[in-house]
């Protein structure tokens, strides 16, 4: 799909005093989409969107947005918005002066401007504190002021860093629902930058997930979460029962609990490492054909209301999570024999 | 808070006792004439063409140091900001180890830097930059040179402590919101390190025109200032009447001064 990218990231690499930060990233995102950089802190996410909106060069490779190569294009002559981590709110300015900065700086009209503020604050529910200071606003109306003032003057690309996590559970889960309904109605291609994966799952299209300068994986919430590419991303989305071993045959990996089959093509004698899902163990049911079981130790419970984890210790690096209704987990006693869906494993070869 | 009231109590005495009860003498001072309370001494002042050359010489110092404080502290800020670690440390220690210094030694220094066969005028004629000795000392330049170079840590260190404070995220956010680099600095940079600005300018402006040493020191007696004339007045001339008249015009101007600085920082916070 080289031709229908609206923003195409070819080969990007960038190094600090000697440390590799980025790693010939490389990444297409189509007009509209709204796609996560997730990673943990120091994968390289915020510099990636610090490259995209003009703020640091990098050492190689281009940024092609638009069908113009803007690699060396200075911030202010790109139309690429930015909703900063801690919103960076202009602190001498009233809240509509805000949203009005870009478009002034860019020599819009000026007659004009003060409609297009309103709309954009009504837009993010704000109106009635056009003539407010920007600091004596709360967190959660400094992000929507912060998102009006990057949307005010029709980006290209919307780069949001992380916009939600200075904010409290609930109002995080609010915002994410009113950011998610506001960028599908505009139509804004968006890359948003996160560590949190339950919000990459929530709101993205896409999702790459980083580690270490690369791009691990890149695919819709549902295939990272259901088929992981790398034991990182496994580990780093979602939870999972994980158990290792030797494969034995073709389809069956030997445990430190038993045997138990495989879907794979790992030759017999390598070293492996299965991954299942909490959500797809059934607990103390038989062992049908097209699935696959193992008993397993469970120690302890987290109770989340409906549903309810249970956990066990298990030795070195094996682990064991399983999510049941809580109504089911009632009734299971320690050792349980647990069962799933052969398909529903994920193999992994381990080096050894 | 009364005990906020009370603890105040030593300086205000002190101010009551040294400050306000000898300002107020010397407005008295001012307006006493031998029939009682009179206006005479003012009319003196202002009917004569010397005092208005003392006023405008005295906000003219005042201002041009000010100015050229602002022009040059106002980028040494933004330099200090960016040096790190120990090279920081030396250059904030450069800055601050002349106030320790008393005026009158530093203004005998510029003395000997400027004089004709001063450390300057070498330095100039043997890289062949002048054939004679430029007349310094005694000029308006060599005034200049020596009292913003003196009055120089006033204007930087309240600057630096605004750079400081400023937030690099918003000329970030101001640039990918399509500020050019000189819009960014106009809209965002000069009104946040405003403060800084202001405080500088207040502090620069105070001292310079109540320089008494300074002036005198590279100017001489020829040319007279407000701090000057009083000096002279109540030591040479024996007209105290002038001296407190010249006095009270000398503090007027400089509480306008602080006024106008706290009225503008007042605009700063509104807008």
């Amino acid at each position: 799909m080289s031709g229908t990218a609206h923003l195409r990231i070819d080969g990007v690499s960038k190094r600090f005093r000697g440390t590799t930060v980025l790693d010939g990233i490389a990444l297409d995102v189509a007009q509209g989409e709204f796609l996560s950089l997730l990673g943990p802190s120091g994968c390289g996410k915020t510099t990636l969107l610090r490259i995209l909106a003009g703020l640091l060069p990098p050492d190689a490779g281009r940024v092609v947005l638009g069908g113009a190569d803007v690699t060396r294009v200075a911030p202010h002559r790109r139309n690429v918005g930015v909703v900063f981590q801690n919103y960076a709110l202009f602190p001498h300015l009233t809240v509509a002066e805000n949203v009005a900065f870009g478009l002034r700086a860019r020599g819009r009209p000026a007659d004009g401007i003060p409609a297009r503020v309103s709309e954009l604050l009504s837009m993010v529910q704000l109106g009635h504190l056009a003539g407010r200071s920007s600091a004596q606003l709360s967190g959660g109306q400094q992000q929507r002021v912060a998102i009006a003032r990057a949307l005010a003057t029709g980006p290209d690309l919307l780069l949001l860093d992380e916009p939600l996590s200075a904010l409290d559970r609930k109002l995080r889960e609010t915002m994410q629902v009113e950011l998610r309904r506001l960028l599908r109605q505009l139509h804004v291609t968006a890359i948003f930058v996160t560590h949190d994966q339950e919000e990459a799952l929530a709101l993205s299209d896409r999702i790459a997930v980083m580690h270490a300068g690369r791009i691990e994986q890149l695919a819709t919430p549902r295939a990272i979460y259901d088929r992981p590419a790398t034991p990182f991303v496994m580990n780093f989305v979602g939870q999972a029962t994980v158990l290792h071993g030797m494969m034995v045959g073709g389809a069956t990996l030997r445990t430190a609990y038993g045997e138990v089959e495989v879907e794979g093509t790992l030759p017999p004698g390598q070293a492996a490492m299965l991954a299942i899902r909490p959500e797809r163990i059934a607990a103390g049911m038989p062992v049908e054909p097209g699935r696959a079981g193992v008993t397993l130790p469970l120690s302890a419970r987290t109770f989340l209301g409906s549903r309810c984890l249970l956990h066990g210790t298990l030795a070195g690096e094996d682990r064991v999570t399983v999510e049941l209704p809580a109504s089911a987990a009632e009734a299971v006693g320690d050792d349980v024999l647990l069962t799933w869906n052969v398909s529903d494993g994920i193999l992994f070869p381990v080096a050894q | 808070m009364r005990s906020a009231g009370w603890l105040s109590l030593p300086a205000g005495l002190y101010c009551l006792a040294f400050f306000a009860v000898p300002l107020a003498l010397l407005l008295f001072e001012s307006v006493s004439g031998p029939q009682g309370l009179t206006g005479a001494y003012y009319a003196d002042f202002f009917g004569s063409a010397f005092a208005w050359g003392v006023l405008f010489r005295t906000l003219w110092l005042a201002l041009t140091t000010t100015l050229f404080c602002l022009l040059i502290a106002y980028p040494a800020a933004f330099a200090l900001t960016w040096t790190r670690g120990w090279v920081q440390s030396l250059l904030v220690g450069l800055l601050l180890l002349p106030l320790s210094l008393s005026v009158i030694v530093k203004a005998f220094g510029w003395t000997v830097l400027l004089r004709g066969n001063g450390l300057i005028n070498v330095t100039l004629q043997a890289l062949h930059l002048t054939d004679a000795p430029l007349r310094l000392l005694f000029t308006p330049a060599g005034l200049l040179i020596g009292i913003v170079n003196i009055f120089l840590p006033f204007m930087v260190l309240p600057i630096f402590a605004s750079v400081g404070q400023l937030d690099g995220r918003l000329t970030d956010a101001a640039a990918t919101l399509g500020g050019r680099p000189f819009y960014v600095f106009r809209r965002v940079i000069v009104p946040l390190t405003w403060p800084g600005v202001l405080a500088g300018m207040t502090l620069v402006f105070s001292l310079s025109i109540a320089a008494y040493v300074i002036p005198t020191l590279l100017m001489g007696d020829a040319f007279q200032t407000l701090p000057t004339t009083v000096a002279t007045s109540f030591l040479y001339l024996q007209d105290p009447h002038r001296g407190a008249v010249a006095g009270v015009v000398l503090l007027v101007l400089a509480v306008l001064a602080v006024l106008a600085s706290s009225a503008l920082g007042r605009r700063t916070e509104l807008s």
